[in-house]
């Protein structure tokens, strides 16, 4: 109990330092109402933590510190956005909990929707366009739920038995629709949560390796085919031949990183609004240039440290349903992190993946809320008789 | 940047610091229990009859003190009862419970009424057998 309070104390205080500084640096007449959002979010972590007790007591706080960044990121970015995303942070805990509560029952009923909603979100990635204000709805909330879905039905269909057919052509299908739809990062993910649940659960290389190969050739055949796919990769592979074309986004990153330096111009300073979606893929060099090396460095060791205390669980939790749950959501977040923090230093081509829990977007706070609900589950679950 | 703000940015990033040690202290601690299976302890006898002075038994987890076969801690002491007393871990620490012995347990010369916790170097008796109970330095547990 004295732990739970004192770690979520911790990150209060700095969420909400954070938060002081970008407002008394960017609008000090103002009233600082942004930090009655903050301080919300931050205590409903601490409210999760005293409902559900769960066994894991890390993970929370852990995740409230990358939340109380991402905040303070997207305060300086967009402001307009910040009491919208803290709304949609309460609803992804509040729909954590229950999934948390409900962990047991997803075991045995999410075979058949979920594969049934696989196929409808990757089919709605395909042929979905429409937006509300800058928020391309129709593609954003289908590809996050297929991440998570992901998760769910890896952990349902294997805690059983191997991998069977249908489950696989179903997947198959799911990441080919998605990949044509010309979401990469979903695709990809989608791969490596499969790969990774699968491996735990004990495939073997001669499933694996095939399945990783039919992915890169249809990546291959999505490269050459779909043009903003081509554009992105010769904005990796030579961002300094177009910088204020294709090359534009990854020589801001890396500008913005430099310009960062140690301790960065202080949050509220510098010019992060130069990065193109500082607040979404980019977040990690909006993030550089105004905490410096030293923030990026605390933020990738809260990752880190989330993945590693989230492992502990695919090892040790009870049930083998409970492990390969924790395997997926490992997977999940620490791909999606490597993704993102790949793409903003020029390590890989821009995926449109986000750091999760910082980068903006209703679905994907949502959905990783929900992943973090049922990984603090993981501890508990006894195997089914 | 006035002064105010300067101070506040340097205490958010050595706050950020600040956490992430908290929360690698934190997982040290569970690292230390998952990998001693909870702490440890030593009972070093200090005289009895049919033990030698110096003769150490492990403690951890619960432990039963007594004349039977049985027990974890065997003393082969004619005044003791077949399970006499026990030792159970409480967090990061023992305590000494009697278990309606006939002679009693003794804590540093008092004898027992109630479950009392055991710090490092105290004596207990059981009959005529003194055991002392040393509680070895862990690096990740507090307080000892």
């Amino acid at each position: 109990m004295l732990r739970r309070a004192d770690l979520h104390g911790l990150v209060l205080a700095v969420g909400l330092g954070g938060v002081a500084l970008v407002h008394w640096a960017r609008n000090p007449q103002e009233p600082p109402v942004v930090l009655v959002y903050a301080a919300a979010v931050l205590f409903s972590f601490f409210v999760v933590d005293v409902v559900l007790r769960p066994k894991e007591t890390l993970l929370l706080p852990l995740t409230g510190l990358l939340v109380a960044v991402g905040l303070a990121n997207l305060y300086r970015l967009r402001p307009q956005l910040v009491a919208e995303q803290a709304a949609w942070m309460c609803v992804g805990l509040a729909l954590g909990v229950a999934a948390s509560r409900s962990a047991r029952t997803v075991r045995e009923f999410a075979r058949v929707p979920a594969l049934a909603t696989l196929l409808v979100a990757a089919s709605v990635v395909l042929w979905g366009g429409s937006q509300v204000g800058a928020y391309p709805v129709a593609k954003d909330i289908p590809s996050q739920l297929a991440k998570l879905l992901a998760v769910l039905v890896g952990a349902a269909e294997l805690h059983r038995g191997s991998l069977r057919g249908p489950v696989m052509a179903a997947w198959a299908a799911g990441v080919a629709l998605v990949l044509l739809g010309g979401d990469v990062s979903t695709a990809s993910l989608l791969v490596w949560v499969g790969i990774v649940v699968a491996y735990c659960a004990g495939a073997s290389w001669s499933t694996l390796v095939p399945a990783f190969g039919g992915f890169l050739l249809l990546a291959s055949l999505a490269h050459a085919g779909l043009p903003q796919l081509t554009e992105r990769v010769k904005g990796w592979v030579n961002p300094w031949g177009d910088p204020l074309g294709f090359g534009y986004p990854l020589v801001q990153s890396l500008f913005a990183m430099g310009s960062g330096g140690l301790v960065g111009a202080g949050p509220g300073f510098g010019y992060p609004e130069l990065v193109p979606q500082g607040h979404t893929t980019f977040a990690l060099a909006a993030l550089a240039e105004e905490w410096g090396f030293v923030g990026v460095l605390a933020l990738l060791s809260g990752y880190a440290m989330w993945v590693g205390r989230a492992l502990r669980w695919a090892v040790l939790a009870p049930s083998r349903y409970a492990r390969l749950l924790a395997a997926g959501a490992v997977a999940l977040v620490g791909g999606e992190a490597f993704l993102a923090g790949a793409a903003a230093t020029g390590l890989l081509p821009a995926t449109g993946a986000g750091l999760p829990f910082v980068s903006y977007g209703p679905a994907s706070v949502v959905v990783h809320l929900v992943v973090l609900g049922l990984l603090l589950a993981a501890p508990g679950l006894q195997e089914a008789r | 940047m006035s002064e105010v703000l300067q101070a506040l940015r340097y205490a958010v990033l050595a706050g950020l610091f600040v956490f992430l040690y908290r929360v690698v202290r934190a997982v040290g601690d569970d690292l230390g229990q998952a990998a001693s299976g909870g702490p440890w302890a030593v009972l070093v006898v200090e005289e009895g009859p049919g033990l030698s002075p110096g003769e150490v038994f492990a403690v951890r987890g619960e432990v039963v003190v007594g004349r039977a076969s049985t027990c974890d801690v065997v003393v082969p002491d004619p005044g003791a009862g077949a399970r006499h007393a026990r030792l159970v871990t409480e967090g990061e620490g023992f305590w000494l419970e009697d278990l309606g012995s006939p002679g009693g347990t003794y804590l540093n010369g008092r004898k027992l009424e109630a479950p009392a916790p055991l710090r490092q170097g105290d004596r207990m008796r059981v009959a005529s057998t003194v055991l002392r109970f040393v509680q070895p330095h862990n690096t990740w547990t507090k307080g000892s």
